[in-house]
């Protein structure tokens, strides 16, 4: 109970309280107005005519409806202000007037109660869901249900208190003056806007019809879902009241019914109110909504059996017993609950619709069915195997209806936008569109369609004279593929270029024309004669290659040309280096690569592909840092193949590879071998000391799975770093809260050192939460937990707690309660005893606490310890201080700070 | 709106990304991404391509025709394909501007919603956006940094250099960081370097590579363009890194025109921090597209 107290949180309590007198009064209303009803018509009329009372009340409320649909769309607390004086009005009528009316007057009233509960009661919790966000109604309802238990025990109590010194009419009267009191009590609540009804967008327009409600019912499925959810709900129950009724009503005479009513109303209401406070709450956090719509059903069918099993009154008794315990409080606050994620003007529109017609519709075809077989003669049992067999249609129900409900929240987030393609094979159509291209004056478009056909290996489609095109890019560009592609047919072609305008096209063609088809003289020829440097570099590179010089005399011709013509020279030689993929370049390769223009480093990268030796790999995963060099290098380390993974795999364990390589072998692990690299990685996941290649592991996991599904990372592994990110997102918490405790106990610490601590702690939370999220999504790769982050982080309510309902349904037990400790608003303490087996022991002294920081691992949060302890002048953490001066970024506050605890100490 | 939609293939739609300057330094996927969730749409004359009175959906690369874009003091400038249209208010998040078709454009429309997905998978996208704001910023200033007016007094020559934690606190306190990430100003304060340079030292000159920048400490700077303009900056001023963002050479000689003491920072540190932090790349954008476009 007293869980229930605190889940009102502050800023809630009036609403609550409102909410909760309300439907105590209503309830207590209903209550009376049940007794009256049955005993004054079961001692009057047989029970076989009660699917005749059933029928009609479906009939009267579908005729409201429209009435009702149009009354809700406005003001909603001025709405259920009328209905209920117009209630309490007709409820005294019925007292004065039912003498009069005979027999009619016992119908009436028993649809009177029906069509009286049912229209109060679904405006007042359209009116709560307007009122609260899901994460909200889940806290409150149960809180705001126990106002209803309890009424209904007041009810009840107070119809077997009457009825011994009164007789059943003065009831009514009883019932009337507790609705005026309930119309009173809505006064309390907010008032909530205007809606509108009939279009379901939300963008306004004339008052709804059934059709349209019914149209939108049908056409979205988790709507439909909870309205066929009603229906078989209320044919469930009436088959369970009429079973009861009809054995009650045998058995017993007209004299013993009211008090046995009465009291066994009581009982119920009392069990009722006690499965409201202790179990609601408790059921629909450990089960969430879905697992406690599912309790009912199941007690129901376990009750069905035992009467077809058993038979009589007591087991009918106890299947009774058992829906008027769970219907109106575990199973209320459940239904309740399914209506809470629909948007304003859909719940406005659906929960009319289910209240009134599918759960009187359920009422009417269980009415039929009773007929039906009461018709046919058959006994007890036969009424009890239809409630076993509707039990069960409804469990079914309950159980399919996850899925639809998730997706309501997952909608909310916006999911399914991200989805990464994959590029479509080409087909004719799509090869005509490139070959099309090729005539673009557009030199990029060109470039785009010959890098497109050679990636879909259709380069043979594109026609040699293409090497005549105006522009030097383009002819390069052939040059490359063609050379790439071994295009011997091309050489003729080729041989025309040797007096084009272009030097480097020269000298690329000629390189092209001794791959394909060598010939060492006319090379010696050509660079013998060669003025250009551009040229003679390219050429000389294709000379080396060829062979056709002395080994001798290479190394000479290598520095002279790398020494003659600039950057340009240079790019053209590492080019001419590529175009061979030769060997025995590779010293010329490594000076290239340490190159001051970035250009040329970038040419030698991308010379590097195809080499073998495995001095160039230091050097490739090292010019992954730059933004020019990283892809070429990252291309060139693709040809290294294993030997590049083992490198790297070996560089990343290694606390000796200097950190701005490390940061980049996480990707460059994952694009080599995305096979070996995933365990790879999530193995070193939890042991990695450095928090920015914890994070890169993290994003490269992410990568390695979205383009490669098929490979699955192990559950055991991904559980452990979960673990870990879940730890470090509690010690943040509880670092976060000594400071604060420190600052609010001692004002003079809240100084710059202190608010720049703060704001470290609270930049470690914000990383370990995403990365939490993160990793959670991959352990739950069906949900999109980038959305579900986006959500958490949001300041929409709905977003928020759509957020927090998929994290709820996703989430494995044991993860659950911490996870959501550190995603909920929750006060310190509720939010610490959420870690359970994730805290770690902390100093909650402050000073304790900043000699511990002292030597925390990361290198921002040590100096500002260090800068705090000199801002307090905290002397006796002066050998601490002295101690941590290990890293060279760190000495000058180090120095700063002993200076000033030296000041302070000496006086 | 009343723009009509045609349908290109695939192809047709990658091969003009690729052949548009405008993403000329995206990667491979980020392109196909791009092909896959962009459409053709064509506006008649008159047709808005945004409205400044209702949410930004979509934004747009012209690829043929010019439109009119109002300027929130009601004058108008036209803007002419291969331009992008929105992007600026989609990066700010801003309201958009009224875009008018002048003539029949077409255009290549990307949904923001797509655009905010992917930005976050794929940093190439995120470096493209910066790249095209500051080069979009580099153009605005005529290739010189914007001039600050009068300077402030040089206070005391600072002999000693600020320790690590004073040198976040002063990062972390400026617009990018203050509210996104003190760690990501750590990192970055972890990643420059102090330097001290004499009065009259070149620190570059017009047309060398422009890989690294500058964060003022004491000092100023002289910066003379190809036209001979001059402008002098001081601390605080950060300068010499957007024609890195960019992708540009140095667009002026700049001297020290004191004794000066700087931070300097490699642009690829720069872009390898808003990798990792994803919403200090955003702010970043955000707040470059303000000085470029507001």
């Amino acid at each position: 109970m007293g869980g229930l107290f605190r889940s009102v949180r502050a800023g809630e309590h009036r609403d609550t309280a409102a909410a909760s007198v309300l439907l105590f009064c209503v309830v207590t209303a209903h209550a009376l107005l049940e007794t009256a009803r049955d005993a004054l018509f079961l001692s009057s009329v047989p029970a076989t005519r009660l699917p005749v009372v059933y029928v009609a009340i479906a009939v009267s409320i579908v005729v409201l409806l429209r009435g009702q649909a149009r009354w809700i769309g406005r003001d909603r607390r001025r709405t259920l202000q009328v209905f209920l004086a117009a209630a309490s009005a007709v409820t005294a009528g019925f007292w004065l007037a039912l003498p009069l009316l005979g027999t009619a007057g016992l119908y009436a009233l028993y649809v009177w109660s029906g069509v009286m509960a049912t229209s109060v009661l679904v405006t007042f919790w359209v009116m709560l869901g307007g009122i609260f966000s899901m994460a909200q109604a889940k806290r409150l309802f149960p809180m705001i249900g126990v106002g209803g238990a309890a009424g209904a025990i007041l009810g009840s109590a107070a119809a077997a208190g009457l009825m011994q010194v009164a007789d059943a009419p003065a009831l009514l009267l009883a019932a009337a003056g507790a609705i005026v009191v309930a119309a009173f009590a809505s006064g309390y609540l907010p008032g909530t806007p205007a809606i509108s009804t009939t279009r379901m967008d939300g963008s306004g327009g004339p008052a709804a019809s059934v059709w349209a409600q019914l149209r939108l019912i049908v056409t979205r499925p988790y709507p439909r879902h909870v309205a066929v959810l009603a229906f078989v709900t209320a044919a469930t129950v009436t088959m369970v009241d009429f079973l009861f009724k009809h054995l009650v009503s045998t058995a017993l005479t007209p004299e013993e019914l009211g008090p046995f009513l009465a009291n066994l109303y009581l009982v119920l209401n009392l069990a009722s109110l006690g499965s409201q406070v202790f179990l609601a709450g408790w059921i629909t956090r450990r089960l969430g909504v879905v697992g406690a719509g599912a309790a009912l059903p199941a007690l129901l069918l376990a009750g069905g059996i035992g009467v077809v099993a058993v038979g009589g009154l007591a087991a009918a008794t106890a299947l009774r017993s058992v829906d008027g315990t769970a219907r109106h409080s575990v199973h209320k606050t459940a239904t309740e609950l399914l209506f809470v994620p629909m948007s304003v003007s859909v719940r406005a529109a659906v929960k009319p619709f289910v209240d009134v017609v599918a759960q009187r519709g359920g009422q009417v075809v269980g009415s039929v069915l009773i007929g039906l077989i009461a018709t046919l003669g058959a006994d007890e049992r036969v009424f009890a195997a239809m409630v076993v067999a509707l039990a069960a249609v409804w469990l079914g129900l309950v159980i399919a209806l996850r899925q639809p409900y998730l997706e309501v929240f997952r909608k909310q987030l916006r999911y399914g936008q991200t989805a990464i393609p994959t590029f479509p094979e080409l087909d004719v159509g799509n090869l005509e569109t490139l070959l099309a291209a090729l005539d673009s004056a557009d030199d990029g478009r060109v470039i785009g369609a010959l890098e497109l056909l050679d990636a879909q290996e259709r380069l043979s489609a594109v026609p040699s004279f293409i090497l005549h095109h105006p522009s030097e890019r383009v002819v390069l560009k052939v040059l490359e593929l063609f050379t790439k592609r071994r295009r011997v047919a091309a050489v003729e072609v080729l041989r025309r270029l040797g007096d084009h305008r272009s030097a480097a096209v020269r000298a690329t063609a000629l390189g092209a024309i001794s791959v394909l088809e060598p010939d060492a003289p006319e090379l010696e020829e050509q660079f013998r004669d060669a003025d250009d440097p551009v040229f003679r570099a390219a050429i000389g590179v294709h000379l080396i290659a060829s062979g056709a010089l002395p080994r001798a005399e290479q190394p000479a011709l290598v520095a002279q040309m790398l020494a003659e013509g600039g950057a340009a020279a240079r790019i053209a030689f590492a080019d001419a280096v590529r175009f061979r993929s030769a060997a025995g370049f590779e010293d010329a390769l490594l000076t290239l690569a340490e190159d001051a223009d970035v250009q040329v480093r970038a040419a030698a990268a991308r010379a590097m592909a195809g080499g073998a030796d495995p001095r160039l790999l230091g050097v490739l995963f090292s010019l992954l840092q730059a933004e020019v060099t990283r892809e070429p290098a990252m291309a060139a380390l693709r040809t290294f193949g294993g030997q590049a993974y083992d490198f790297a795999a070996a560089a990343l364990v290694d606390e000796d590879t200097p950190r701005p390589t490390r940061w980049q072998l996480p990707r460059a692990l994952a694009a080599l071998d995305p096979a070996r690299a995933a365990p790879l990685l999530l193995g070193h996941l939890p042991e990695e000391p450095d928090g920015m290649v914890r994070y890169r592991i993290i994003r490269a996991l992410q990568t390695l799975v979205r383009d490669a599904p098929s490979i699955e990372l192990d559950a055991d592994h991904l559980q452990r770093a979960i673990r870990g990110a879940i730890r470090r997102a509690y010690r943040s918490v509880e670092r976060m809260l000594v400071l604060d405790a420190g600052a609010a106990e001692a004002p003079e610490r809240s100084t710059p050192g202190h608010a720049l601590l703060r704001a470290i702690v609270q930049s470690k939370l914000d990383n370990a939460m995403e990365r939490l999220l993160r990793l959670l999504g991959q352990l739950h790769p069906s949900e999109d937990f980038r959305r579900i982050h986006l959500g958490l982080k949001s300041d929409a309510p709905a977003a928020f707690a759509s957020a927090l309902e998929l994290l709820e349904h996703t989430l494995q037990p044991a993860l659950l309660p911490p996870v959501l400790g550190l995603v909920q608003d929750l006060e310190p303490a509720e939010r610490l005893e959420r870690a359970g087996d994730f805290r770690e022991p902390i100093p909650h002294d402050y000073t304790e606490l900043l000699s511990s920081l002292l030597s925390d691992r990361s290198l921002t949060m040590r100096g500002a310890a260090i800068y705090h302890i000199g801002e307090l002048r905290l002397t006796r953490l002066e050998a601490q201080v002295a101690g941590a001066s290990g890293h060279p970024d760190l000495v000058g506050d180090v120095r700063r700070t002993l200076g000033l605890l030296e000041a302070a100490r000496d006086g | 709106m009343t723009a009509s939609t045609a349908d290109l293939s695939v192809h047709d739609k990658l091969l003009l990304i690729r052949s548009n300057g405008r993403f000329s330094s995206l990667d491979a996927e980020a392109r196909a991404l791009l092909a896959q969730h962009c459409v053709y749409r064509y506006f008649h004359p008159g047709d808005y391509l945004t409205r400044a009175d209702r949410p930004l959906d979509e934004v747009h690369i012209l690829l043929e025709g010019s439109v009119d874009v109002k300027r929130e003091d009601g004058s108008v400038f036209t803007l002419d394909a291969p331009g992008g249209v929105g992007w600026p208010s989609f990066i700010s998040r801003r309201p958009p501007r009224d875009i008018t078709a002048r003539t029949g454009v077409g255009t290549l429309a990307f949904g923001t919603q797509v655009l905010d997905d992917f930005h976050e998978a794929n940093f190439s996208l995120v470096r493209n956006g910066i790249r095209l704001i500051s080069a979009d910023l580099l153009e605005a200033r005529g290739g010189l940094p914007l001039d600050p007016g009068p300077l402030a007094p040089l206070g005391p020559y600072p002999e000693t250099p600020a320790t690590f934690v004073e040198r976040i606190q002063d990062l972390g306190r400026t617009p990018l960081f203050a509210d996104t990430s003190i760690e990501a100003a750590a990192q970055l304060v972890r990643r420059d370097r102090e330097v001290r340079y004499d009065e009259g030292h070149v620190l570059w000159r017009r047309g060398e590579p422009a890989d690294w920048g500058l964060r003022l400490v004491w000092g100023r700077v002289r910066c003379v363009g190809a036209d001979g303009a001059e402008v002098v900056v001081g601390a605080p001023f950060a300068l010499g890194s957007l024609g890195g963002l960019a992708q540009r050479p140095r667009a002026y000689d700049a001297i020290a025109d004191t004794r000066l003491v700087a931070y300097l920072g490699r642009t690829d540190d720069l872009l390898s921090l808003f990798e990792d932090y994803y919403t200090v790349s955003i702010k970043f954008m955000a707040m470059l597209s303000d000085l470029a476009h507001f």
